[in-house]
Formats: structure tokens, sequence, C-alpha cells
């Protein structure tokens, strides 16, 4: 089953997220923060990351920065915020994030079949 | 021989006649220095020269006459002029009290001719320039006094406030342009252009100017502090969201049909909050002037419809019916997912403020270069009084407060907004009781 890392620094939406996602099968991961992420990657390369942008520590664009996504082929990321923020966006895509979602505007369910069609494409 | 009397002798003659016209010499010399004050000696008896006398004696007393008319036209003029002169000093007291007003009030004051030649100035304008007296007094306006956008590149001419209040002859306000500093800074400045009026006719210009750095300070701090506030808010929101979405999932097993009702109304109230916290960031956003439309071709037709689609459970709840007609296809040049906000609350709002079983006509067309889209409702309508507030910030219709519906008093606040930055236009015609009609027009295309 492929392997998701959440990054997110708010517990409840990180258990959520954890909970949703284990339910549906994945292999999930979890990380508070950027350099959190930053060791678990090194650990393990993750299909796909679910990335949070502000973060105490390292934030997720300075993340994505220093892993270097497109050294890293294999992982997709869905950046995943409640700073709806285009140009926020705009430089997430540029540092080669599949997706900038609002975090508010998804339930559970839905970022689970989210991640599975993110996963299914090339 | 009566001596004398009927007969002169020649030498006799010459005698008296040398006699009279020395007697009148005295009189003549002094009238030919300008003094007419001595009469003529007439006396007995007439001879040939009593007219003579009498003539000259007229003629003095007519140049007396003339002289002491002349002297009181004098008087006159002297007086005239007097006042002339106090009439003067109180115009250029004035004029320089006026001078003195407009240079020491704090606000930027600069006034052109017909001609565009600037003929007053104030030390405020002098200073938000960065120029000097100089290079300003005198000069061609447009070319001496710049005026820029926020990256710094020159406003043309005629997109100037002066140049629109000239050609409208009617007062034009802006301030979204900047005066570059003596230090090179842009300073944001807010500015009103008057046509100056004399007689009915424009004899020039005058621009009000001031420095709104502090105002533009404060709503960037505004909406900073706003956007992170809503950033801090959603997220438990978000969470609330979450957990009983999972709840409802069916994630911590079943839940019987009452615990699964209040889940959902609890689901619905948090996504409420969630909307409300939304408009709060799309009212700073705007305020601040930093929403961006994100512009492409919209077919509006397949945005109303993906509203309607959208929001069918509510439709459905309360038993109302839509009907969408549009003759052609309608495209606009715009932001697809703003201009779906639009139509979202002008359709939540048709069928929130009607009764059950009433119907929502929504109708598109396009007229000339403009896409119209109307959406009437048989709702609880709307009072003329309010027709005013109805898209001002926080705002509510006394009878929507009282329909036990909510809303946060931003929904049409945004839609105008977006409208406005669409540079369409958003109106209503209503009767009380009987329904409402919103109108949208959308430019196909709009220069920018």
């Amino acid at each position: 089953m492929p392997r998701i890392l959440i990054v997110e620094d708010y517990p409840s939406l990180r258990k959520i997220y954890q909970a949703a996602l284990e339910h549906a099968g994945y292999d999930v991961a979890v990380a508070g923060d950027g350099a959190e992420a930053l060791d678990e990657v090194a650990k393990n390369q993750p299909d796909l990351i679910l990335l949070d942008l502000l973060m105490t520590k390292i934030g997720g664009l300075e993340f994505l920065r220093a892993y270097n996504l497109a050294e890293h082929p294999g992982t997709k990321v869905i950046v995943f915020s409640n700073l709806a923020s285009p140009e926020l966006g705009l430089e997430a895509k540029e540092l080669g994030a599949s997706r900038y979602l609002t975090k508010s505007k998804f339930t559970p369910k839905e970022l689970v079949d989210i991640v599975k069609e993110t996963l299914a494409e090339k | 021989m009566d001596k004398g009397n009927d007969t002169l002798t020649e030498a006799g003659y010459r005698e008296h006649t040398e006699e009279r016209i020395e007697t009148l010499m005295p009189v003549l010399a002094q009238a030919a220095v300008g003094d007419y004050s001595r009469d003529v000696p007439l006396k007995a008896p007439h001879d040939e020269f009593s007219e003579l006398y009498v003539g000259v004696q007229l003629m003095l007393e007519a140049m007396r006459d003339k002289i002491s008319q002349l002297e009181r036209l004098n008087d006159k003029v002297t007086e005239q002029a007097a006042l002339l002169r106090r009439q003067l000093g109180a115009a250029e007291h004035n004029r320089a009290e006026v001078e003195a007003l407009l240079s020491s009030i704090g606000e930027g004051v600069v006034a052109m001719n017909k001609t565009g030649r600037i003929f007053f100035v104030n030390h405020e304008l002098v200073r938000l320039t960065g120029l000097d007296l100089e290079q300003i007094k005198d000069q061609h306006y447009y070319a001496a006094i710049a005026l820029t956008d926020e990256a710094g590149h020159p406003i043309p001419q005629p997109d100037r406030p002066m140049h629109r209040a000239l050609k409208s002859g009617q007062r034009v306000s802006a301030d979204k342009y900047f005066f570059r500093s003596r230090e090179g800074q842009l300073v944001p400045v807010a500015i009103t252009a008057t046509p100056v009026v004399l007689k009915n006719t424009v004899i020039g210009g005058i621009d009000i100017i001031r420095d709104i750095t502090k105002e533009k300070e404060a709503e960037r701090l505004k909406s900073e502090f706003v956007s992170l506030a809503s950033h801090q808010l959603r997220t438990p929101a978000t969470a609330v969201k979450g957990l009983l979405s999972l709840l409802l999932e069916g994630y911590s097993g079943e839940l019987t049909p009452e615990q699964a009702k209040s889940l959902q109304l609890a689901f619905i109230e948090n996504e409420r909050e969630l909307k409300l916290i939304d408009d709060m960031l799309d009212a700073a956003k705007i305020d601040a002037g930093e929403m961006i439309l994100e512009q492409g071709a919209v077919d509006v037709g397949k945005v109303v419809k993906a509203v309607v689609a959208e929001q069918q459970e509510l439709i459905q709840d309360r038993s109302q019916s839509v009907a969408i007609t549009a003759p052609r296809a309608v495209e606009v040049w715009g932001d697809a997912a703003k201009l779906q906000m639009v139509f979202e609350n002008l359709i939540t709002n048709a069928s929130k403020y009607s009764p059950r079983n009433s119907r929502i006509d929504i109708h598109l067309t396009l007229i000339g270069a403009k896409a119209k889209v109307s959406v009437k409702d048989e709702g609880i309508g709307i009072a003329p009084h309010d027709k005013t507030i109805l898209f001002k910030r926080f705002s509510r219709a006394a009878n929507a407060a009282k329909a036990h519906t909510s809303g946060s008093g931003l929904g049409l606040y945004l839609a105008k907004k977006i409208v406005d930055l669409h540079h369409g236009k958003i109106t209503v015609t209503s009767r009380l009781g009987h329904g409402s009609t919103f109108t949208v027009t959308l430019p196909k295309q709009h220069k920018e």
C-alpha cells in the first residue's frame, strides 16, 4: 500500500487525517513540522506528502525547498493549508506540489478521494 | 459847437481807443496767465467798445464756470481714486489672506489655469511632490507634477484625475495613485480634482492632495490581522468538521438516526461558521485592494447551473423550483470562481427569503457587449429604503433580519465588490412582499 506522510502541526487535524487515511488502507507516517518531516523522509521516502504551510520551526514551503522534489520523482505533494493564498499556491506548484488545497473546504473522506486521485496521476 | 458829443477828432478817437484798451489790458493779461477772476470795468457811457467789453466779461464768466466745474470734477476724480486705492489694498489683502490660508493648510493644493499652467501651489504640495517650488510654479501641470501607479509607472494624462475632471466637468476623487518623494519613495495620495467654474465657464482646475500613507498602513495591518485571524479561526473549525465527518461516516460505529441528525446539524452550523470566516477574509482582502481576479473565458450559463446543482438540497428542502432560461451561450471574461460566489449568493438569497413552493427564475441574455443575468424570486421583497443599505458591509434589510434566516450581511457586499472588479453592475428591483429581481450585468470583455 502507498506510503503517506502527514506534515501537520495541529494535533487534532493530524489525528483526523491519519485515521481517515489509515482507514482507507494507506501506510501513514506523521510529522509535526518541517524539521520532523525532513527526518522522516530521510528514513523512508513517501509516495505522497500531505503538507501544511504555517508551522513552527520549518514551514511547508521551506521544507519543499530543502527536500527538492525534482530529486525525488517518486514523491507527490498535496499542500493542504488554511492559508487560502493564490500567491503561496503558485509558489508551492513551482516547487513541485501537485495540488494546493484549503483544508476547511474538505471532509476527511473527500481528502482520501483526492489522495487516491493524486496517486493515480502520472 | 457841442464838444465831443457828435464828432471826435481823429486824435481824440485814438486817445479814447487807447484808454479803453488800456483798461481792458490788465484783465486780459491776468486771463492770459489763467486768472479769470478780474471783471472787465464796464462803465458808461456806451460806446463802440461796450459790446466788446461785455463779450469779454461773458467769456471770463464762462471760463470761471468751466474752471469751477473742472475743479469739482477733479475733486470727484481724486475721491474715486482714493476709494479705488483702498479697494485695491483690501483686495490685495484678501488675496494674500487666501493665499496664506491655502498655503498653510495641511493638504497639498495645486491650481492650474485653462491652458494647464500652474498658477498656485502650496507648501504641502511642494513637500509631497519632492520637487522645488521653481520646478512647479508657472510650469505645465501634467509635465511638472508626475503621478504614478503603485509600481512607479507614470499615469498617462487622459487617466489623471485632473484631466478626467476637466473633461467631464465633474469632481473626480481617486486614492490609488502615488507621488515619488525626494528620497525616491512612493507616497500614496488621495486626490480630489475639481474644475474651477467662473460664470458658467471652466477657467481651470484645482487639486487637493492628501498623503494617505498612514491610512494605507492601517489598512494593511487590518488586512494582515484578518488574514491571520481567519487562518487561526479556520483551523479549529476545520478540526470540528473533520471529527463530525468521521462520526457521520461511521468511523466510530453505527449512529442512531437521532445521533446522525444532531451531528448533521452540527456539521451544517460549523460549515456556516467556516463560510462566515471566508466572507470576512474576502471582505478584508477586497477592502485592502488585495483581491486578485484569476481571469479567463467564463461560460456564465455553466457557472449558474453549477451553483443551482450545488444548492439543490436547499432548494428541494424548501420545495422550490428553479427555471434557467438562456437563449444562447453567454460567455464573459472574468474569474469563474469569484463569479460563482456572486451567483451562489444571489441564488441562495432567492431561496432563503422566499416561501416554500415558490419559483425562482434565472434568465441569461446577451445585450450588445454585455452579459446580463437576472435572478427573480417570489420572496419577501425589499423595502425601498432598504435598497440603499443592501450592498453595504454588515447590513441586512429589516425584514430579512426578521425572517429567521441567518446571514452575515457580507454576501451582497462581496457580490457587488466582485462585480465591480469585473467592471460590471448589480441592480435590484423589488416589491415588498412580492419578490425581488437581482440583475448582474457584466461586460463580455473589459480593457485593463
